[in-house]
């Protein structure tokens, strides 16, 4: 029997200080960056939100996921993204300072001297308006935390009990649960992150961030499970079938990404209608063009030729380095997606942006972390991990 | 401690013997098929002999015998086309997708799934290259040389992207199948009696003997083509959407097209296998093989992907309305209300609504009411290409180009044709060629009951030695 000390990673504690403090500088400073120039700072806070907000939310998908298939990778990183997801309502929190202080800034549509100069943005107030934005907000929010709350109860229960139907359950749940955030994530992100450009729409704008959702987390639990492979209890579930499946789970994610951001770019570049092209034009000014092309290459044609390589996949030391370059590519992908819009001359370098992602993203990482604090980072219930490593 | 529960891939008491005898008995025993064989062959053949008809007409008048006019110049050809096309990506997905996911539960069905794969796209090809109206000059789509030509395909047209990835679709299908089949023919080689039979399954086996060397070169094989399967279950589907979608036709320029299109095919192709699998195991008593466990998955499948196609739906209308454009607002509204609005919400019923009752585990074991599904699906599927193709073509931007689209007798004629011919080459197939992979469930026999024999052996002893897993590959010899 596998104790439960055993499967506890303690280096992982480390992170609860070191995120907190980050935390409360970088926003400490985010916020005196506000006092002196307001709206460059919500932008880049802004960005900040997205960014960690799609981590929050691939860790729930990963989840449903997870419990949907019920493959052995799901079991390896259950826990990390089951902590990840616990974080939907510090997300919502941290959303304050945009809905209090930034709402006509980040979202023209909500300023109504905007709306009446406007016939296509009258047409959409209908939907695109301030009070039914903040209902779908909650009743989103709400109800994936309290799905996100259901299953990871129910997951800790089956490791206490080892009570096999609960796997089931959670199936049963898991199931209509990826349906039901499919659909809530696409007018999530259409009305958080699509909306602050109010006249351009793409249908696959939600499934291409989805996507990117899947990358970063993929990658993010790869690089703690990779980097911690030689502690307890993490020594005892990896290798090679392991990391290959990790490595597999990012190739995927990458390819889709490409997938994507091929299918959007090809056809509205093709169509060249003048309230599609738009976006491409934001996105490819001034430096933005090159780091577009940076983001492709770097995102794709690199991680691409290497995860094919089944070396990269079977050394560990060697997928971890792929996995922090993904990770953070996918910031700079997330700043190539949502910048462009506020800042229309090309990438900028501000001190509170910097501030901002830092002091947002050491929250996340302290809760995270806090999260997982004296439990185990593996379930017990399920030894087919354990299995695999004497095969 | 605790594992999850087996699934069972393979019902009943089985040996290799029996493996071997009960699949190969369809081929080598050609007195086992029932009468209903012949009744649907000879049916089938009748149906061809109207396509050749059809064809042959078309040839002699052109595709003005169509019901294709302006302004909708693509109606039954390009929508049988998109249809076929989509039917044949459960086969792919099958045995390639599958087969890299490891997921064990594709053994019996890929073989199968793989025939129907090329069939169908026999189908679809034929409709591009007639539609054409000069068939006999097809090789222009080829880069063959501005010099000996004179010209050049337009490598901006997903029209000439088509002709290659549906050729290179083709090719690799046809390949994996035949690679897949060479461990069996020499099987059949080897149990047939007839020395007919003999020669001609030995000369398709190409000297298979069943040696380690041939072993290691057939896996990788195998999985190389399955490595180069993969992407085409994405890009034929993602290409034929592009065929659409880079066009500015409200109704067919919206960006979701790419994935939207291969869920469609993927949904469309497994409705197909259901509707071919549970009539063909009750025939030939194949439901050792093609168990129940089998049949609930696929339903899980096409629910997964008809849920795909659906979430599509959606999103088209919620951005038809939030573009604010004009033009995507009355497409949206002539698909609801128009002339052809009966079509849309069959539609919907058929791919959105009908579907949802695979939710139901009571319905997944009741083979009669998936059969049922799985033509909704393909009704459903077929009528989604006829709203998407037409229907967005036959009132455009300008009201005084506004036309209708009716199939003329040819075209239907045509299509009940290439259905004829489909349903006479699966049926052949059946009878001539091994319909599951005979060593493959060989192999995934063992591993069940070494499975299932560790399981006795250390109820509650913890972690599973796993001298089985090792083990299952090497045996492989021993199975011939």
């Amino acid at each position: 029997m596998i104790s439960n000390s055993d499967m506890r990673l303690p280096a992982l504690d480390k992170l609860i200080p070191i995120g907190f403090l980050l935390g409360i500088v970088g926003l400490g400073a985010w916020a005196l960056g506000l006092q002196q120039d307001k709206l460059p700072a919500l932008q880049g806070y802004f960005f900040a939100w997205v960014f960690w907000l799609c981590m929050t939310l691939g860790c729930f998908v990963l989840v449903l996921l997870a419990h949907t298939l019920r493959s052995t990778w799901g079991l390896a990183i259950l826990r990390l993204i089951e902590s990840g997801a616990k974080l939907i309502p510090v997300m919502l929190l941290l959303y304050l300072p945009i809905l209090l202080m930034g709402m006509h800034d980040i979202y023209p549509w909500s300023n109504p001297a905007v709306v009446a100069a406007d016939k296509v943005l009258q047409h959409k107030s209908v939907y695109l308006n301030t009070s039914f934005f903040l209902v779908r907000l909650i009743l989103f929010f709400g109800c994936w935390w309290l799905m996100a709350t259901v299953l990871n109860k129910l997951s800790q229960k089956q490791d206490a009990t080892q009570d096999w139907d609960l796997a089931q359950k959670r199936t049963n749940i898991a199931a209509p649960g990826i349906l039901f955030f499919a659909i809530t994530v696409t007018f999530g992100i259409t009305d958080w992150i699509m909306s602050t450009d109010p006249h351009w729409f793409s249908t696959i704008y939600a499934v291409w961030f989805v996507v990117g959702q899947g990358l970063a987390v993929a990658s993010f639990t790869t690089f703690i499970i990779t980097l911690n492979c030689t502690r307890k209890p993490y020594c005892d579930i990896v290798n090679p079938k392991l990391t290959r499946d990790l490595g597999n789970l990012m190739f995927m994610f990458t390819m889709l990404w490409a997938y994507t951001s091929l299918s959007q770019y090809l056809i509205i570049w093709y169509g060249n209608l003048p309230e599609e092209n738009t976006f491409y034009l934001n996105h490819t000014n001034g430096g933005f063009s090159a780091m577009g092309a940076f983001v492709v290459i770097a995102q794709f044609f690199i991680p691409f030729v290497l995860l094919l390589s089944p070396k990269v996949k079977r050394v560990p030391a060697m997928l971890c380095k792929m996995a922090a370059w993904i990770f953070v590519i996918r910031i700079i992908d997330v700043y190539w997606v949502v910048m462009p819009t506020f800042c229309t001359h090309g990438p900028r370098f501000l001190w509170t942006d910097a501030a901002a992602f830092v002091g947002v993203g050491g929250l996340w990482l302290a809760l995270f972390a806090w999260n997982l604090k004296g439990k185990a980072v593996l379930p017990t219930f399920d030894t087919r991990l354990m299995e695999a490593d004497h095969a | 401690m605790s594992k999850p529960p087996q699934d069972r891939f393979i019902g009943g008491k089985q040996s290799y013997e029996s493996i071997d005898r009960k699949i190969g008995r369809v081929v080598l025993d050609q007195k086992s098929h029932p009468p209903i064989w012949l009744i649907t062959f000879a049916m089938a053949f009748l149906l061809v002999q109207v396509l050749g008809g059809a064809v042959l007409w078309l040839l002699y008048k052109g595709v003005g015998i169509w019901g294709i006019n302006q302004p909708a110049g693509w109606g039954f050809d390009i929508i049988n086309f998109v249809w076929w096309i989509g039917i044949g990506h459960a086969g792919t997905l099958i045995s390639a997708v599958l087969l890299l996911m490891r997921q064990q539960w594709r053994n019996s069905i890929n073989r199968f799934a793989e025939a129907m794969t090329i069939f169908a796209v026999m189908c679809a090809g034929m409709y591009p290259l007639l539609h054409t109206g000069r068939p006999w000059v097809a090789y222009w789509l080829m880069p063959i040389g501005p010099n000996t030509l004179g010209m050049w395909p337009q490598f901006r047209s997903p029209l000439v992207w088509d002709v290659f990835a549906v050729s290179t679709y083709m090719t690799v299908s046809a390949l994996f199948w035949f690679v897949g089949l060479i461990p069996d023919f020499a099987t059949l080689r080897d149990r047939a009696k007839n020395k007919i039979v003999q020669v001609v399954f030995g000369m398709l086996a190409m000297g298979w003997r069943g040696s380690v060397r041939h072993w290691l070169r057939y896996e990788t094989a195998y999985l190389i083509l399955a490595g180069l399967s993969t992407p085409l279950v994405l890009s034929v589907h993602s290409i034929v959407s592009f065929d659409f979608a880079v066009s500015i036709v409200p109704g067919w320029h919206t960006t979701i097209f790419p994935p939207y299109f291969v869920a469609g095919a993927i949904y469309a192709g497994f409705a197909m296998v259901l509707t071919l699998a549970i009539p063909m195991r009750a025939w030939y008593k194949l439901k050792d093989f093609i168990t129940d466990k089998h049949i609930d998955w696929m339903a899980k499948v096409m629910l997964a992907t008809g849920l795909i196609v659906f979430y599509g739906y959606i999103l088209e209308v919620f951005f038809g309305w939030y573009s604010g454009n004009t033009y995507e607002i009355a497409m949206i509204k002539n698909r609801m209300t128009g002339p052809y609005a009966p079509f849309y919400w069959s539609l919907i019923t058929c791919n959105g609504i009908v579907p949802q009752l695979l939710w139901i585990p009571k319905v997944r074991r009741c083979y009669p009411a998936i059969f049922v599904i799985s033509q909704f699906v393909t009704i459903g599927m077929w009528l989604e290409r006829f709203i998407i193709i037409p229907v967005s073509l036959h009132r455009d931007f300008l009201p005084s180009s506004w036309g209708m689209y009716i199939p003329s007798f040819w075209d239907i004629a045509m299509f009940v044709g290439t259905i004829g011919f489909f349903i006479m080459m699966m049926f052949l197939f059946v009878r001539f060629l091994p319909m599951i992979n005979i060593f493959e469930m060989k192999e995934l026999w063992q591993r069940q009951q070494q499975a299932e024999h560790a399981d006795h052996a250390d109820v509650g002893a913890g972690p599973v030695p796993a001298h089985d897993a090792a083990g299952a590959g090497h045996d492989k010899e021993n199975a011939q």
